[in-house]
């Protein structure tokens, strides 16, 4: 087997696809691995001897454009390279970029398994696996996401992590050295140099071992600012090739530094990470993962204080807790727990309520609450539309406007929005198709979407919601008897909208359980069995509903017919 | 000329080709190289192509 992974991204991207290429090369002991990188970044590649490395030769597939304006030669030497590269079983997308969904796409045979962004048949994006669509979705920095990217990289590939596949299981002892990474890709995600200068000397005053400063050089005019104020500081900035890093990492007790390179590296070293991080990086998807780290968080750099830097780095050599606020890492496999800080749950409650199946988290603020209430009405809209579709009547137009409106409740309320990424992420995932399907999927998107919004819609207890079941159900049974489901389909939607509220509400699964209630009358509608739905509703749902509503108005368990 | 500005005239150029190509061949082998050129161009303007993963141009 041929495996490709393309990774177009950084250093830091690179070291975090490392865990899931030795995962790959554990689950398909025979395949050929090979990844493709920008030649700017291969040498982050430098170690793993498995793969086989080809470099985008961008600089040399433009220099006809630069030098004559020339097109077709850029493009010839383009589609040399592409057509150079061996033909692959796999190809694994873990780029994340629309020029990385043409280049996956091209590569891909008939036979070609994807995953990540490619393109559909007409040139339209697509994201063949679910993972994907969750990264279009909640990744990225703003969102509400809390699984880091290693995880979601190896989850796109479909391989599950081990430890091995991160750090080493026996390494040369650590000595008594600390490396401290001053810079960062970016300069709001640097820490100021006179706060580095502040915390170094707060430590030097007790840390007896060697303090060595890491860094490429970009970051020499960092360091000589700092080692002017301190110049006891072993400075190494600018001295050191990638692989020379990772060696020190090794020997070191701790690394202290912002959101790059060297803190990826760390985690494939098993060196602790007291990470400094602020609100351009998420830290949950790319912070250390050594269990043991840190992350002192604040809006900006320049507000971390350096006492504080300098007290946890104390308290982390002395294998003392955290002295105030921070993050901890204390597993590898579990997100960072928050230690002295309060935090805002709700919108990873819901992430994980809509992609795990966890129970949804309590809606607690009214803004919150009529959000959930306006997208459940714009549902609604849209399902009346769809259900009334005549394509030069106005159902095109209020569709369009449905998904405008839908994607500005999230800046009104910022809790929702991880439900109308989902929504708007799975409607981006319809491919191609004849009109009628594309339509059938769309009501069936709008569906779900009705289900998890009547969630937060009503507080009723659950014994009340199987009451207006009941009456629901009770007032379909005639029409369907009829054949005239049109007629009550605004009460059907409502009646499914309330079996699931109680399916999520439920916490035990019986031997028949709500949601094999909802697939059975899914089921039977899609054949359009009207009178076995009918019978259904009258001689198996209305009773267990009965018996339900009868019971003690706590959460009970799920239906039983 | 500056690189940035040959770029965009090379991607205006190319804009024009893929819309000519996909109106009267679709997206086949020829629209597909076309528009991954077109696509290593934008990012280039862009520096999308040194950004990370989680970058927000998806």
């Amino acid at each position: 087997m041929r495996i490709l992974v393309l990774q177009l991204a950084r250093f830091g991207d690179i070291y975090q696809t490392w865990p899931c290429l030795r995962a790959l090369q554990r689950h398909h002991p025979g395949a050929e691995i090979h990844v493709l990188v920008r030649a700017r970044f291969r040498a982050a590649l430098t170690g793993l001897s498995f793969v086989q490395v080809h470099e985008l030769p961008t600089a040399e597939i433009l220099a006809p454009i630069f030098e004559n304006a020339d097109d077709t030669a850029a493009l010839a030497r383009l589609t040399a390279f592409t057509e150079a590269l061996p033909c692959f079983d796999r190809i694994i997308n873990l780029s994340y970029s629309p020029f990385s969904s043409y280049l996956t796409d091209t590569l891909s045979g008939e036979n070609t398994q994807v995953r990540g962004y490619t393109r559909h048949s007409d040139g339209f994006f697509a994201i063949p696996d679910d993972t994907s669509a969750y990264f279009y979705a909640q990744v990225g920095i703003g969102r509400a996401n809390r699984y880091h990217l290693t995880e979601v990289f190896a989850a796109v590939a479909e391989v599950e992590l081990q430890d091995s596949d991160f750090a080493p299981a026996a390494s040369a002892p650590r000595g008594d050295s600390i490396l401290i990474h001053l810079g960062a890709s970016q300069v709001e995600k640097s820490y100021p140099a006179e706060l580095w200068i502040e915390a170094l000397r707060n430590l030097r005053s007790e840390f007896e071992g060697q303090i060595t400063l890491i860094g490429s050089q970009d970051e020499v005019g960092l360091a000589t600012t700092v080692t002017q104020s301190l110049p006891e500081l072993n400075n190494q900035v600018g001295k050191t090739q990638l692989d020379d890093v990772m060696k020190q990492l090794s020997c070191a007790r701790l690394l202290i530094g912002a959101d790059s390179a060297p803190v990826h590296m760390a985690a494939l070293t098993g060196t602790p990470v007291l990470n400094l991080s602020c609100s351009t990086v998420n830290f949950y998807e790319t912070g250390p993962l050594t269990a043991g780290s840190r992350i002192l968080y604040a809006p900006q750099m320049s507000e971390i204080p350096a006492a504080r830097v300098s007290e946890e780095i104390r308290a982390m050599l002395c294998g003392q807790g955290p002295q105030g606020p921070c993050y901890v890492r204390e597993t590898r496999s579990q997100a960072p727990r928050a230690h002295a800080i309060e935090s805002d749950d709700f919108a990873w409650d819901l992430i994980q309520a809509l992609y795990t199946g966890t129970p949804y988290p309590k809606a607690v603020s009214g803004a919150d609450r009529l959000a959930f209430q306006r997208l459940f009405e714009l549902a609604e809209l849209a399902l009346q539309h769809i259900a009334n579709w005549d394509v030069s009547g106005a159902g095109p137009q209020v569709l369009s406007t449905v998904d405008q409106m839908l994607s500005e409740i999230p800046r009104l309320c910022p809790n929702v929005e991880p439900v109308v990424q989902w929504f708007q992420t799975q409607r981006l995932r319809l491919g191609p198709d004849v009109a009628e399907a594309t339509l059938v999927a769309t009501r069936r998107l709008f569906e779900e979407l009705l289900w998890i919004t009547a969630v937060y819609r009503e507080e009723s207890p659950p014994h009340e919601s199987a009451i207006k079941a009941i009456g629901l159900a009770e007032a379909c049974v005639p029409e369907l008897r009829e054949y005239d489901f049109f007629g009550i389909e605004p009460q059907f939607q409502r009646l499914i909208s309330l079996l699931h509220e109680l399916a999520r509400h439920s916490t035990n699964v019986a031997e028949v359980s709500w949601s094999s209630v909802l697939t059975e009358i899914e089921e039977t509608l899609a054949r359009r069995d009207f009178i076995r739905l009918a019978d259904v509703f009258e001689y198996e749902l209305t009773p267990a509903l009965r018996r339900f509503a009868s019971r003690n108005e706590t959460i009970g368990p799920d239906v039983v017919f | 000329m500056s690189h940035e500005e040959q770029l965009k005239a090379a991607l205006q150029r190319l804009e024009t080709s893929v819309q000519k190509i996909l109106s009267t061949r679709g997206y086949g082998k020829d629209a597909k190289q076309l528009k991954l050129l077109h696509e290593m161009i934008r990012e280039q303007l862009t520096n999308a192509n040194t950004r990370s993963a989680t970058r927000t141009i998806r």
